[in-house]
């Protein structure tokens, strides 16, 4: 965990985002969050990350303006949508925009490719050991 | 209660055949009369000849008694001659007219006068015409007396013709009247019967229809004895009950709609909750041996919570979805618009903002699931309204007279002023095919006159629309 990997999660839902972080922390990530789109937008602005993990629904500024906002100022950030109004649309919408991955709420962190966490999911860092590869 | 039932056919048949009856005896009656006349004229002729020749042979005897000319006598027994005739000619009728007594002195006086007159005209006979100043003057006086007696007669039975003639014209004048009064009074019964058992009970229809288009399915009550009125109001009534049983219907189909799109945005909302539970599991089992017992409690009572929302939020859709009659009861409003507004959240879209500002303790005395789906269809219809970004904004308060105003504004599209008066019309829809039913705003004006409620709409195209719906609070006092 030299080099720990930068992370975003915005949620506007307190307890989905407590668990991703508490979840998150523990694979040695360097973590920041956002409760609301706003929020997160300027958190994007500001500071580069590398992997964001955006809500899709929220007030005000939705997860595809942050995807956008992210994918036009650091396009090297892979950005993860979830969801709970998962719909074949806007995941084809977010994967258009230059998303990593499309999570559809509930997920399970330990089924492969399901949650956040899972292999598929989180983008492995070139020359580096992924965060999602120390879980078994 | 029995109602012998009598129709109105019979009864309509059976005055005009009377009528018929009563102006064909008039119109015979009528013509009997004035037959009878005829012949009583013809009659008066032959009478009148009779007087005529009476006064003819009175006037020769005078002539004779005042010139002494035989020749009068003559002239004078020619026309006893022609009454004798006529006299024959008409000695039923005369009799009947007079007497028979009457009649047959009348004719020995005709035989004594034609013998006195017959003395002194010269005719050959036993007994000489009477010379002298006496016996003149008695034969003067006897032949005078026979002849009054004689012209009496003649004037008598010709007054009784004139009388009797005039008796059978006015009986002919009395019965046009009578059936004249007689066709006057049945129109007069048959219209006031028609006025008031075919009128009356059309005008009642009439206002019945009327309600029904208001949405009144009311059966009209107490029905007539009439079998023509007695049936058009029992298909009415299936009718109005048939029409009550569609719109029950139609409002639960286009609920079984709303539902739909809907439970996709509730499903949505039921996945939060339990992506929560989920991940809080994986942790807790994670961590099971690990550390920190404060924390893992703190996250196992999160769980609950999420249980919780998820399960208020079934529940909720549960009772918008259950079929009930119409019942009122005491709730909270804002509770009821807050719970609304859970159920559409999954289909408000994330720049639609909605902002409230309710009451806390705004009660109502209402049917509260269909107030709820009143105020789902109008929220829907707002959020709807608007392409892109926009605001809805819910405002609820108790006013001062009793009722509570519930005003619904959105900054959408807005809707056309040729559009207004039909808003409210059912299947009346200006969104795309396939995307309306038309029925939204039809049933929840429903439900707002049901409550004795009113309901305003006030729109500018491209600025938005405003509902305002003004419901009593309670429907009784002190409650």
């Amino acid at each position: 965990m030299n080099n720990p990997r930068r992370l975003l999660i915005i949620d506007d839902e307190e307890m989905a985002l407590m668990n991703l972080e508490h979840i998150l922390k523990k694979q040695g990530y360097e973590i920041a969050t956002a409760t609301t789109g706003p929020k997160g937008l300027e958190l994007v602005r500001n500071r580069p990350f590398d992997v964001v993990l955006t809500d899709l629904r929220m007030e005000k500024v939705d997860g595809m303006q942050i995807l956008e906002e992210s994918r036009r100022l650091h396009p090297y950030c892979e950005v993860i949508m979830i969801t709970g109004y998962a719909t074949v649309d806007s995941a084809i919408e977010a994967m258009k925009k230059g998303a990593y991955h499309y999570v559809a709420k509930p997920y399970r962190h330990r089924t492969p490719g399901t949650g956040p966490r899972s292999r598929t999911a989180l983008p492995k860092p070139q020359g580096k050991p992924g965060p999602g590869k120390g879980q078994s | 209660m029995a109602v012998a039932v009598v129709s109105i056919r019979q009864k309509v048949i059976a005055s005009v055949a009377a009528l018929y009856f009563f102006m064909a005896a008039g119109i015979f009656g009528s013509y009997y009369f004035m037959h009878q006349l005829e012949e009583k004229i013809a009659y008066l002729e032959d009478v009148s000849k009779l007087e005529e020749s009476v006064l003819e042979v009175r006037r020769f005897e005078k002539n004779y008694f005042l010139y002494g000319d035989r020749q009068s006598l003559t002239t004078a027994l020619y026309h006893l001659n022609r009454v004798g005739e006529l006299m024959n000619k008409n000695v039923s009728k005369i009799e009947a007219l007079s007497s028979a007594e009457r009649a047959s002195r009348f004719r020995q006086n005709l035989e004594e006068y034609e013998k006195l007159v017959g003395l002194c005209a010269g005719n050959p006979g036993s007994i000489p015409c009477p010379e002298g100043p006496e016996g003149r003057s008695e034969y003067e006086a006897a032949t005078r007396r026979i002849g009054s007696a004689i012209s009496e007669f003649a004037e008598s039975i010709i007054r009784q013709k004139r009388q009797s003639i005039k008796e059978t014209m006015q009986t002919a004048v009395q019965l046009q009247f009578s059936t004249f009064a007689i066709v006057a009074l049945a129109l007069t019964v048959t219209g006031t019967f028609l006025f008031t058992k075919v009128l009356k009970p059309l005008r009642l229809l009439e206002e019945s229809t009327d309600n029904i288009a208001k949405g009144n399915f009311e059966p009209i009550q107490n029905l007539p004895p009439e079998k023509e009125i007695r049936e058009i109001f029992n298909s009415f009534n299936r009718m109005a009950m048939q029409l009550r049983i569609r719109e029950e219907q139609l409002v639960e189909s286009r609920k079984l709609a709303s539902l739909g799109t809907m439970l996709a945005g509730v499903a949505h909302e039921v996945n939060n909750p339990l992506s929560n539970i989920s991940s809080s599991c994986e942790i807790l089992l994670e961590e099971l041996e690990e550390g920190d017992t404060e924390w893992k409690r703190n996250l196992l009572k999160k769980v609950l919570e999420q249980v919780d929302k998820a399960r208020g939020i079934v529940l909720n859709l549960l009772e918008f979805s259950r079929n009930k009659e119409f019942f009122k009861e005491p709730f909270n409003l804002k509770e009821v618009l807050e719970k609304t507004l859970s159920l559409l959240h999954g289909q408000i879209p994330t720049q639609v903002h909605i902002s409230t500002e309710m009451d806390e303790n705004l009660r109502l005395f209402a049917d509260k699931q269909r107030i709820q789906q009143a105020f789902m269809n109008l929220i829907t219809n707002a959020v709807q309204a608007i392409e892109g970004e926009g605001e809805v904004m819910i405002r609820a308060n108790l006013y001062s007279d009793g009722m509570v105003n519930v005003v619904i504004r959105d900054t959408g599209n807005g809707i056309e002023d040729k559009d207004l008066p039909r808003i409210f019309d059912p299947f009346f829809t200006t969104k795309d095919v396939g995307h309306g039913t038309g029925l939204g705003l039809f049933i929840t004006h429903d439900i707002i006159v049901r409550h004795g409620g009113t309901i305003r709409i006030k729109s500018i195209v491209g600025k938005g629309t405003t509902f305002t719906v003004r419901i009593p609070a309670q429907d009784k006092p002190n409650e």
